[in-house]
């Protein structure tokens, strides 16, 4: 359940970087017209869902970790799972869409399962720490690049970029697959490089480890008490939302500079983020435990790596070049509706899917890779597959 | 020392050396695409860490 969550409400935050351009995600000053409705989706979209839905797949491949056995041909079979998933991530992020999160899901995923002889109580300690290096290497490289004003002019250049930036940045996306790369391909190496090594390595690694710690403690199969989602939920919410909104109301009154923000809000925004997530597994390990059992959310995550690849394939063909091109044409609002309808989509199909096949399509793929031998995928053919966490 | 032992101290050593190198080096660097040896760096000191601590 938490799994098709994580990659239905994922959308809701990367349709804005399918649509427009890449700066205007995490700033809101970079386009003029947004106010009013498009402002408050804006709003709820960084507080509640931007960054929070891939912190729960790290928690969640945590989880799935913390499955697999001690054996040697567990692991072996575990890191050739890795170099696949590394090989489809460097694949989809330089060939289709920058922000691809699999690449560093992998990286952090072979590094995570080095610790998986731990105690829970080591593991979510080591999590914790790892998690915080990150803020802390963070912190170091922000002051450290701040007393150079050259490269910060030039990063600001990128955070806010002007109309004439806007415009090339547009006229890639909406060219074909080539003239994209232009674009495509420096963001994606950034993505897989600096900023996985100043922030994501140590982000997701740190909650990959937490996430294991959490599943073998019951937290993530609704083994635990009411009490304790509840408290979960009550102080995710209750304390990550106003973090994440003092951050905004301060890079709001700073103008929204890049160098205000690298050292004040995106400092609040990873550790408020992070709390927001576990209000997000809380709310939703209280409903399960309420008998809250959806059948929908259950096949859109059990197929969450196909649902998660068609979402990139459905939004690059809407808005860039090679197919209806409405790159930098589409509000918030009309973002919103396009959401609803692929959820729609996804959901109804992948419970078709379910009816009929054991695993999704790219599931079936990976894994009869990574086994070396061709799975079943009938129904019929063969028993049901345990399921994960949640 | 067994010789994979040594290895492994190498290695994660080296790569730490060289992220840290780089960072003195040239930080206005960092936040540009690029930063490899940052990121390997990175890779090491987490790979170093869950390797001692099994061992342990």
């Amino acid at each position: 359940v938490l799994r098709g969550v994580g990659v239905l409400g994922m959308l809701a935050t990367h349709i804005q970087s399918f649509s427009s351009v890449a700066a205007a995600r995490a700033n809101p000053t970079v386009l003029p017209d947004l106010v009013g409705v498009d402002r408050a989706i804006w709003l709820v979209g960084y507080v509640l869902a931007d960054g929070k839905f891939l912190s729960i797949f790290g928690v969640l491949f945590g989880a799935a970790l913390a499955i697999g056995a001690e054996s040697e041909s567990a692991t072996r079979r575990h890191y050739r799972r890795i170099m696949l998933l590394f090989g489809v991530g460097l694949l989809h992020g330089f060939g289709l869409w920058y922000g691809d999160m699999l690449h560093a899901m992998a990286v952090c995923g072979a590094l995570a399962f080095l610790y998986r002889g731990l105690s829970p109580g080591r593991q979510l300690a080591f999590g914790l720490v790892i998690f915080g290096a990150g803020s802390v290497i963070w912190a170091a490289v922000s002051w450290a690049w701040l007393s150079h004003p050259d490269a910060v002019a030039a990063a600001q250049a990128e955070w806010a970029p002007s109309a004439q930036a806007i415009a090339w940045e547009v006229s890639r996306y909406r060219g074909g697959w080539l003239e994209q790369m232009d674009h495509r391909a420096p963001a994606a190496l950034a993505s897989m490089t600096s900023a996985l090594a100043t922030r994501g390595l140590w982000q997701l690694t740190g909650l990959m480890l937490i996430g294991s710690a959490l599943f073998r403690l019951g937290v993530l199969s609704a083994a635990r008490s009411t009490r304790l989602y509840g408290a979960m939920t009550i102080i995710g919410f209750g304390a990550g939302v106003p973090i994440i909104l003092y951050g905004i109301r301060h890079s709001s009154a700073h103008g929204w500079t890049l160098a205000d923000f690298t050292v004040v809000g995106a400092q609040l925004n990873y550790w408020g983020g992070a709390l927001v997530s576990m209000g997000w597994i809380g709310l939703a390990m209280l409903l399960c435990r309420h008998g809250w059992q959806p059948r929908a959310l259950e096949a859109v995550g059990r197929m969450a790596f196909t649902n998660y690849l068609l979402q990139t394939v459905i939004c690059t063909t809407i808005f860039y070049g090679h197919g209806l091109g409405l790159f930098g044409s589409v509000s918030r609002s009309e973002q919103m509706a396009i959401v609803l309808a692929i959820w729609i989509a996804q959901t109804a199909g992948s419970l078709w899917w379910s009816r009929v096949f054991l695993l999704g399509p790219l599931e079936w793929l990976l894994r009869s890779a990574t086994q070396g031998r061709r799975l079943p995928i009938w129904l019929r053919s063969a028993p049901r597959p345990g399921v994960a966490a949640g | 020392m067994p010789v994979r032992t040594a290895w492994t101290v190498v290695t994660v050593s080296s790569l730490i050396l060289l992220g840290a190198g780089q960072a003195l080096a040239g930080f206005e660097k960092v936040p540009e695409p690029g930063s490899l040896s940052l990121l390997a760096s990175g890779v090491a000191v987490l790979a170093g860490a869950g390797w001692w601590l099994r061992r342990k």
